[in-house]
């Protein structure tokens, strides 16, 4: 924990300890007696005439998911795998994604699983556990395919966010292979060592091809050393570079990094308390070099000149052309934004919103050129996901998942 | 039934029952068949910690004070409604936290305290060596409500990111980034590094 965090939790408490026992004023029921509580049976009425009618749509949405999903169905007579769904609202998206999910629903300190689902249908495929002694999963990555992701597990179940970042669990990384049914094969513990001590993980992903993986780590050193690693998921084999200031926005933020196809470039979200180099950086992890900063070039100024900023992080797109990111602006809805990554202007916006009462949350994968998305969406209830495709979107089926769901990756 | 509830808060302050129940958002026993009985009962354990954590968002005691009395009438209100009584604190914690936004949109720039009322910024507060408080908690009244929400969150009740995301009705990136950003802002404010 920083000074600064010290400082605040002190005086919150102090504040709020202002406020004694004694002061607390007697409970008055009295305005809300004159409506009294809500009568169930006055609820039930209205209820009641529905439910036909919601039977009736209930059959409905069985008979149009299963059109849907024989539609998508991959070809059983196909020879060659294609990771891609080839037709319907999903074209062009990857079959499986794995999820990071609560263990137990509304546990919020409790243990995390992943789940492997379809993205056309949002069924789960397989439930994995991390093996002892590491009891919840806590991040994840994929390839551009939808076959190989990498976990990130700790050693205990808890999530303990408020504490210092040198009190969070040693983590160590996995690979995940999945079948072309998406069946799991056994998690293999890759021959990275454990990041414990005072490293937290702050970023995650998996190179194009699956052969490295970058990691974003954050020490809580009086300079705020972060780094991001490179390692050869065969040998274990490192590159560092580092720099005073803190990658993505917190422990386990497996967005905060990105590396599309065909490009040796990184992309990571860098806050270094000086507005000229914050924002989304470039990494050339083929060039020499140690230092994060001065080995990046800037890419995505955050905030923008408008005030707007990137809501969390933001995905390359695999090309190499385009940075897309969800924005909030200082007033109204968030909207998206593709940036130039040559120029660091916005090529492309989409201020339609999602309907429903959703808001967009986070760009969580890119098709090649970044005409297709998906994204994070939430409303009052929860977490959602969809697809964006020529700024429509189609929300993927699935149950309502709540604030249970934490991490995606396809 | 009686409840002597100054009493009980006393007790309960003395030992050092501060956040307790609050911050694990269960409801302590089973749910009271009864609602002003439950409702009292509920009151009777957490009101203190609900007004402490409005003073905190809002700065004045008595809207605080105000706030916590209208989420138990809410609660009251629609508790033939709710759907599971044990999640009636959750209910009310986020209540109160409705309660505090709308009492900040409503409110016009300026003090945010009654006349006289007592608050960190007061001269006796200062007197007892409380200026390095006094700075942070106006920093931190200068955040966006949903920044200073999220902090207060995090660094009160020390709750988690996925329950901060539940609270507040917004996405655990969301979370991640929102603190990330206050925390920034508040280290500029003060001029301190995050």
């Amino acid at each position: 924990m920083t000074g600064l965090e010290e400082k605040l939790r002190a005086a919150i408490t102090e504040t709020a300890d202002e406020i004694r026992a004694w002061e607390v004023p007697p409970l008055a029921l009295r305005t809300a007696s004159r409506l009294g509580p809500a009568s169930a049976g006055r609820e039930r009425r209205w209820r009641r005439p529905l439910v036909p009618l919601a039977a009736a749509v209930a059959v409905l949405a069985v008979v149009v998911a299963s059109l849907t999903v024989a539609s998508l169905r991959p070809s059983q007579h196909s020879r060659r795998y294609d990771p891609a769904i080839a037709s319907g609202p999903f074209r062009g998206a990857p079959r499986y994604y794995v999820e990071i999910a609560l263990t137990r629903a509304r546990q919020y300190n409790g243990p995390r699983h992943a789940l492997v689902r379809a993205t056309s249908t949002g069924a789960v495929l397989a439930t994995i556990s991390p093996p002892r002694p590491y009891s919840s999963l806590v991040a994840v990555t994929g390839d551009v395919g939808d076959q190989t992701f990498v976990l990130a597990a700790v050693r205990d179940g808890g999530r303990r966010d408020a504490r210092p970042y040198s009190a969070f669990p040693a983590t160590r990384l996995f690979l995940l292979r999945l079948t072309p049914a998406g069946r799991p094969k056994p998690l293999t513990p890759l021959p990275i060592p454990e990041f414990g001590d005072y490293w937290t993980l702050t970023g995650l992903v998996l190179s194009p091809g699956g052969t490295r993986v970058a990691v974003g780590l954050y020490a809580n050193t009086q300079k705020q050393l972060a780094e991001v690693r490179i390692y050869s998921l065969s040998t274990g084999s490192s590159r560092t570079w580092a720099g005073a200031g803190v990658i993505g926005f917190g422990p386990y933020d497996s967005q905060s990094i990105s590396w599309p196809a065909g490009l040796a470039d990184v992309t990571f979200m860098w806050g270094g308390g000086n507005l000229r180099s914050d924002g989304l950086r470039l990494l050339d992890a083929a060039s020499p070099g140690s230092s994060l900063v001065q080995d990046s070039r800037f890419a995505v100024a955050d905030p923008q000149p408008n005030g707007a900023e990137i809501n969390s992080d933001a995905t390359l797109t695999p090309d190499g052309m385009r940075i897309a990111a969800v924005m909030s602006p200082r007033k109204g809805s968030n909207y998206i934004d593709e940036f130039s990554v040559r120029t660091g202007r916005v090529v492309w916006a989409d201020l339609r919103q999602p309907g429903h009462g959703l808001s967009y949350q986070d760009v969580l994968w890119t098709n090649g050129t970044g005409s297709v998305l998906i994204v994070k969406t939430d409303d009052e209830s929860g977490n959602g996901l969809g697809i964006v495709r020529n700024g429509t979107f189609t929300p993927l089926p699935g149950p309502p998942m709540g604030y249970n769901a934490t991490a995606w990756a396809w | 039934m009686k409840w002597n509830l100054p009493q009980a808060f006393a007790d309960a302050d003395r030992n050092g029952q501060r956040l307790g129940d609050l911050r694990a958002g269960q409801l302590p026993g089973a749910a009271q068949p009864d609602p002003v009985a439950a409702i009292t009962v509920l009151y009777e354990q957490h009101a203190l910690e609900l007004i402490r954590l409005a003073h905190v968002m809002l700065g004045s005691q008595t809207s605080a004070e105000d706030t916590v009395q209208e989420a138990f009438c809410g609660l009251y209100r629609h508790w033939g409604r709710l759907r599971n009584q044990d999640r009636a604190l959750s209910y009310l914690r986020s209540s109160v936290l409705n309660g505090c936004r709308s009492t900040l949109r409503r409110r016009a720039p300026g003090p945010a305290v009654g006349p006289g009322e007592q608050t960190a910024s007061s001269a006796e507060v200062a007197v007892l060596g409380s200026e390095q408080r006094r700075t942070v908690m106006q920093a931190l009244r200068q955040l966006p409500a949903r920044q200073r929400e999220a902090l207060v969150l995090r660094f009160y009740l020390d709750e988690s990111d996925a329950q901060i995301a539940a609270d507040m009705g917004i996405g655990e990136s969301t979370v991640r980034s929102t603190i990330h950003r206050a925390l920034a802002a508040l280290g500029r404010s003060l001029g301190e590094m995050p």
